[in-house]
């Protein structure tokens, strides 16, 4: 009688029993394009493998697909993930009209997004920082990237990198190996070509990191922007050159399989992505970033120590966000190397 | 037929003027009559008509043709010397006989004329000379009546002795608050229902007896924060003695910070806000302290089940009078003994108010406050642990951990003031006060760790601080202008220099392997943004009753400037007030209010570490527009009862975007903000009687509150319910007197519950980093929580001593053990049967992904037993 209690409630779920969930973030540098969907319920997500999904650029229907795939899990679960994958082909340009529509035998939703508009391809310049240590495979490189703003309007961005490492194996002349069932023809031949997303850092960049909160290279600084998303509320038409860092060996060190025999070639590329978005995905993107900080994604989440997560929605009939981002890509060559008989790679390149 | 009206109306009008005569003309038969000469001066008005005298003697003659005229005659000899009637002003304070406390609101009056008291127990009364027969009256005590000869300026002071039979006062004039007062939305808590409402644990509580009003929300059950029609916490402007006090809860809001036994007097405004208030949007708490008692030491000790409370007054000297109130939880004393003998947690709190009032002469007294009061929490530990271990070969080693930790935590409020009253004549109050106010709070958390790993020697070290504060030095003076019975001029102007740090935090983890420094890291430091503003005010109001009608208008005039941004606002007041019948009041109001701070929370429920932060040239004032009306009725005696409605307009308020950074502190908290509109409209009802044994008041409030952020990032831009948008509030409150010995008193609080977001479907989006799961709250506080109601009883049993009284108070907090929703949170059920860690539950009673609610009750029945000795 004195002491304290719980008691658990079961609130009467409100909104349709079943409906659509759309998920899709589309490129204008892609042409192929993946919508997520699921059928979204009160108390389950579930497999949504009989819907048609159909695009429409400028009001014209370009694409139809009614195939799918289960989607990709999520990082770090092991449960199987309950949204399904729908891909299709479809040129997308900045200032387009995008209409996605859903439909299953019940139900139906369509969402409408316009492409932002394209942005000035920003301009890249490097510097080396060698490293304290004198060691070379510490030395850091510095980029500036000088954004300039889109005037007339409001603009919200995203600066995202990835690396390209490509690898050309040349085989002597005339020396066979019918163990591998190739002769030397003294060609080139392509044995690696990846591009992966690259996370640099931008502590030192007051414009993307304010605070300069972190002062240890050795931590991974989640508090800071991780995914180096701005706006031009500070630029205002105007241009700003931003700063990122990252260790010149995560880059260029690469160690593939080789034959004595053989010459190597390495090049190496980083891929300046700027990306510009709508309110809404820029919303549902920081408020997503923000989340992992306040622990709303818990299993204790309670709303107590934290503002609830209503995230943006543009899907009409259903649940979900579709978004469009127009890319301007910056493609800055690193350098290359030769070498004789290894496919070795690290800084310095020559 | 209309002929015949129209004839026997003009011959009552020419039977009527018959009767009359012009001045002049009953004075030339009066000189004709009784051979005596008028003597006067020539501006001496002697217009209009009056009745035709018809006395028998010249006096009375005299008396019929000047009656109600503001003409004054004196027969001399052959001579009637005239002369207009001369207003003559009596002023003075209005003190309790017994402790000489002075006042505020006691009724002097003189036929229909009359007034209150000020806040500092101040009257002036101008009526016209000659003789007068003087009421003064207050609740609680034995009216006293006097005749006075009246010539010229005059100063009296009252004392009244209390009579605890004396439920009601009659008071004529103006009121402060209530049905008399020209403003809607402005009561008055009597202290003895302060003392007296039956409260959780006993403790007599300031701020949660204004909870039992229309009007005034509640957060969770047992706290003592306000939402007063439809406004946040922070809207509310506290003053301690007209100093604005910035924390008013301990414990997390279970108490205030007012100790009820230092105070006197506490006045809510809920609208119709007088011009000299200004600062916040949703209300005005004007606590007024006791002075000191002037007749002999007088005070009391209270024991109770959390606190010990001790209250001492009297005189220093012929004319000063102090005041000392001190209050400490149970734990205070603990930790004076435990800590030094190692007690490693604990929890307490204290208040002290001091007061001293020095009389430098009839016309001028000073008053010197100071308040402080402290939350302190702490939990250290250290452990220190050993093992043995077997290596990849098998051989042993030994493992020595020595682990330590400390946390502290310390908030509260400092105020000190010196104020200065004047009366320049009889008509003209003043008040000039000097102030100091601060809130304060700081956290610190530190953790060690010695490590020696078969004779490998690490050490890692964490530190993580965090403080906040803000001050308000103030310069202020306020004067009281009553050129008649029937007019009050109020005005006045104050500066304020803010400082606000709202943001001091650092972080830093070190660690050290065999005595080298392997790590030395600061995540983050911030000494605190330091951020100054300036307030300056200026005001004018005068009261002024016309008849049946009262009006007040008058303007509030503020000058704010902050981060390079100057931002003045104007502010009109307008109320009225029109007393149709003896029995109908009807009532107006408009107010425009700003407010120049913010209480950043970091939960739902007050916590110590809520900031202050000040607008900024991104964050603009905060403002309010409120219209309201009311309907009173007085009569049945011993009966009142009202109905009010209100329309409040917000602009610029506060609200967090989704997902802000817990212990984010107040850095770059203008991001995590956003700048939105409010709306709150409703009606309250108020059933009061105020006489006899039985006394209480029945209210019941219908209400709704929304915000909407038109930049979209709270809840895609749309309205949504406020969090404390509670439908439906019932009040009753009851006091009963047995005996001089015994008397009960009695609450019944319910309230429709408040509103938190829940989510409706399981759903999924898509990061930077790839897919997640997500629950889908289709929009900010779409769930209402259950309804709270409890009840909760108190008797006191009092026994006069040789000095003093002891009184026994005994009560029961939510007698029926109401399942009160205090704490709420939601969950998705991850889970089938029944969990180990918490076994109380089984999860087989709810699918799997069932979104669930947990309603956490914290305050169940809760008895209550404390000793009070007075003396």
């Amino acid at each position: 009688m004195l002491a304290s209690c719980e008691t658990l409630l079961l609130p009467d779920p409100t909104g349709p029993e079943r409906q659509i969930a759309l998920q899709a973030r589309l490129m204008t540098t892609d042409t192929l394009h993946t919508v997520y969907a699921a059928y979204s319920e009160h108390d389950s997500l579930e497999q949504a493998e009989d819907l048609t999904i159909a695009c429409y650029v400028n009001g014209e229907c370009v694409a139809v697909t009614s195939e799918s795939v289960v989607g990709e899990t999520e990082k770090y679960s092991d449960k199987k993930a309950q949204w399904r994958a729908y891909t299709f082909r479809a040129d997308i340009h900045p200032g387009d009209s995008v209409r996605i529509e859903a439909t299953s035998p019940t139900e139906r939703a369509t969402a409408s997004v316009k492409a932002p508009d394209a942005v000035p391809v920003p301009e890249v310049s490097m510097d080396v920082i060698p490293s304290e240590d004198g060691e070379s495979y510490l030395d850091r490189l510095r980029f500036r990237i000088h954004v300039e703003d889109q005037p007339g309007k409001r603009n919200w961005y995203r600066l995202s990198t990835s690396m390209r490492r490509v690898v050309n194996e040349r085989h002597p002349a005339g020396v066979v190996y019918p163990y591998y069932g190739w002769t030397g023809d003294d060609s080139w031949h392509c044995v690696y070509d990846r591009t992966e997303d690259i996370s640099m850092s931008n502590a030192t960049d007051v414009f993307l990191n304010p605070d300069g909160r972190t002062v240890d290279k050795w931590t991974k600084d989640y508090l800071a922007n991780e995914y180096n998303f701005f706006t031009d509320e500070l630029i205002e038409d105007g241009a700003v050159d931003l700063t990122l860092e990252t260790l010149a060996d995560s880059i260029c060190h690469l160690l593939l399989s080789s034959y004595s025999v053989c010459t190597y070639h390495g090049s190496f590329y980083v891929y300046f992505d700027l990306q510009n978005l709508s309110r809404e995905d820029y919303l549902n993107s920081r408020m997503q970033e923000m989340k992992y900080l306040s622990l709303t994604d818990v299993e204790f989440v309670d709303g107590l120590f934290s503002e609830d997560l209503v995230l943006p929605d543009n899907v009409k009939g259903g649940i979900g966000l579709i978004t469009v981002r127009s890319v301007s890509r910056v493609v800055f060559m690193l350098g290359e190397k030769y070498n004789e008989g290894q496919a070795d790679f690290g800084w310095p390149l020559d | 037929m209309k002929r015949v009206i129209m004839t026997a109306v003009l011959l009552l009008v020419g039977a009527a003027l018959w009767a009359q005569t012009t001045l002049k003309s009953g004075m030339a038969a009066l000189e004709k009559k009784y051979g005596v000469r008028f003597v006067y001066e020539a501006s001496l008005p002697l217009n209009g008509r009056v009745e035709t005298p018809d006395g028998t003697t010249l006096e009375e003659c005299l008396e019929q043709l000047f009656a109600g005229s503001e003409i004054r005659y004196e027969i001399k000899g052959k001579y009637v010397v005239l002369r207009k009637v001369r207003k003559v002003t009596i002023s003075g304070h209005v003190m309790d006989a017994s402790s000489g406390e002075t006042l505020i609101g006691a009724g002097v009056f003189s036929g229909n004329i009359g007034t209150v008291t000020n806040s500092y127990g101040f009257y002036s009364l101008t009526v016209p000379e000659g003789d007068i027969d003087l009421t003064v009256s207050y609740i609680g005590f034995s009216q006293k009546q006097l005749r006075l000869r009246m010539e010229k300026d005059r100063t009296q002071d009252f004392s009244l002795v209390p009579d605890a039979r004396i439920r009601a006062a009659e008071v004529t004039g103006w009121k402060e608050t209530g049905i008399g007062a020209t403003g809607l939305g402005a009561l008055e808590i009597p202290q003895s229902v302060i003392k007296r409402a039956p409260m959780i644990l006993g403790e007599a509580d300031v701020l949660k007896s204004l909870q039992l009003l229309p009007g005034v929300q509640t957060g969770s059950s047992g706290s003592s924060g306000m939402y007063v029609r439809g406004g946040g916490p922070d809207e509310n402007l506290l003053l301690l003695d007209g100093i604005p006090v910035y924390n008013g809860e301990h414990l997390l809001g279970l108490f205030s910070v007012f100790a009820p036994d230092a105070v006197k007097k506490v006045t809510l405004y809920k609208s119709s806000f007088p011009a000299r208030y200004g600062g916040r949007t949703s209300s005005i708490v004007d606590v007024r302290m006791n002075d000191g008692n002037t007749e002999g030491i007088h005070g009391s000790f209270t024991i109770g089940l959390l606190t010990e409370k001790a209250h001492v007054e009297g005189p220093i000297g012929k004319k000063s009078t102090f005041s000392l109130t001190g209050r400490v939880l149970h734990t205070g004393l603990v930790e004076l003994i435990g800590r030094p003998l190692g007690l490693s947690a604990n929890y307490f709190f204290y208040d002290v108010h001091a007061k001293v009032s020095h009389r430098l002469g009839d016309r001028d007294r000073l008053f010197v406050d100071f308040y402080r009061g402290t939350d302190s929490f702490r939990n250290d530990s250290h452990e220190y642990r050993y093992g043995r271990y077997y290596d990849t070969n098998y051989a042993p080693y030994e493992k020595y951990i020595d682990e330590m930790s400390q946390f502290r935590i310390r908030w509260g409020n400092t105020v000190a003031g010196l104020r200065w009253n004047h009366v320049f004549g009889g008509q003209l109050f003043s008040n000039t006060t000097l102030s100091w106010s601060s809130y304060k709070s700081n956290l610190k958390a530190v953790g060690e760790e010695n490590v020696d790993d078969d004779g490998f020697h690490t050490l890692s070290q964490s530190d993580f601080q965090f403080f906040a504060t803000i001050g308000d030095a103030t310069l202020r003076t306020d004067f009281e202008y009553t050129p008649s019975p029937d007019q009050t001029v109020r005005f006045g102007a104050g500066v304020t220099r803010h400082v606000f740090i709202p943001d001091g935090m650092s972080l830093s983890f070190r660690d050290e392997e065999e005595g080298k420094v392997v790590r030395d890291t600061l995540m983050h430091r911030s000494d605190g943004t330091y951020m100054p503003g300036w307030e300056a005010s200026v005001y004018v109001e005068d009261e002024i009753t016309l008849g049946s009608l009262s009006l007040n208008p008058g303007v509030h005039f503020d000058l704010f400037a902050a981060s390079g941004k100057t931002y003045p606002s104007f502010q009109p007041r307008l109320s009225a007030r029109w007393a149709v019948t003896d029995s109908w009041t009807l009532k107006a109001g408009y107010s425009r209010m700003a407010q120049y701070v913010h209480r950043l929370p970091f939960a739902r429920v007050s916590l110590p570490v809520d900031t202050w932060v000040p607008v900024t040239d991104k964050i603009p004032p905060q403002e309010s527009d409120q219209w309201s009306t009311g309907v009173y009725y007085t009569g049945v005696p011993g009966w009142s009862m009202s109905m009010e409605l209100y329309y409040k307009d917000l602009r610029n308020v506060l609200e967090f975007r989704n997902n802000r950074l817990v212990f984010s502190g107040a850095d770059q908290w203008e991001q995590t903000v956003a700048t939105g509109v409010g709306r709150a409209y409703g009606a309250e009802w108020l059933v009061e009687k105020t006489t006899g044994s039985l006394t209480g008041w029945l209210s019941y409030t219908l209400s709704k509150s929304e915000r909407r952020v038109p930049d979209g990032t709270v809840n895609n831009g749309e309205w949504f319910p406020y969090v404390n948008d509670r439908r439906h509030k019932i009040s009753f409150y009851a006091d009963y007197v047995l005996s001089e010995r015994i008397d009960f008193s009695a609450t019944w609080q319910f309230a429709t519950g408040d509103r938190m977001s829940v989510p409706t479907h399981h759903s999924f989006t898509i990061g930077e980093d790839g897919l997640h799961d997500q629950l889908y709250i289709p929009s900010r506080n779409n769930w209402t929580v259950p309804s709270t109601h409890r009840l909760d009883v108190s008797v006191n049993f009092r026994k006069k001593l040789a000095r003093g009284e002891r009184v026994w108070n005994v009560g029961i907090y939510n007698l029926y053990a109401a399942r009160n929703p205090d704490f709420m949170s939601y969950g998705e059920n991850r889970y089938l049967g029944v969990r180990d860690d918490e076994p109380q539950y089984d999860y087989n009673q709810i699918p799997e992904g069932k979104i669930y609610v947990l309603k956490s009750s914290v305050f169940s029945v809760l008895p209550s037993v404390s000793y009070t000795r007075t003396f």
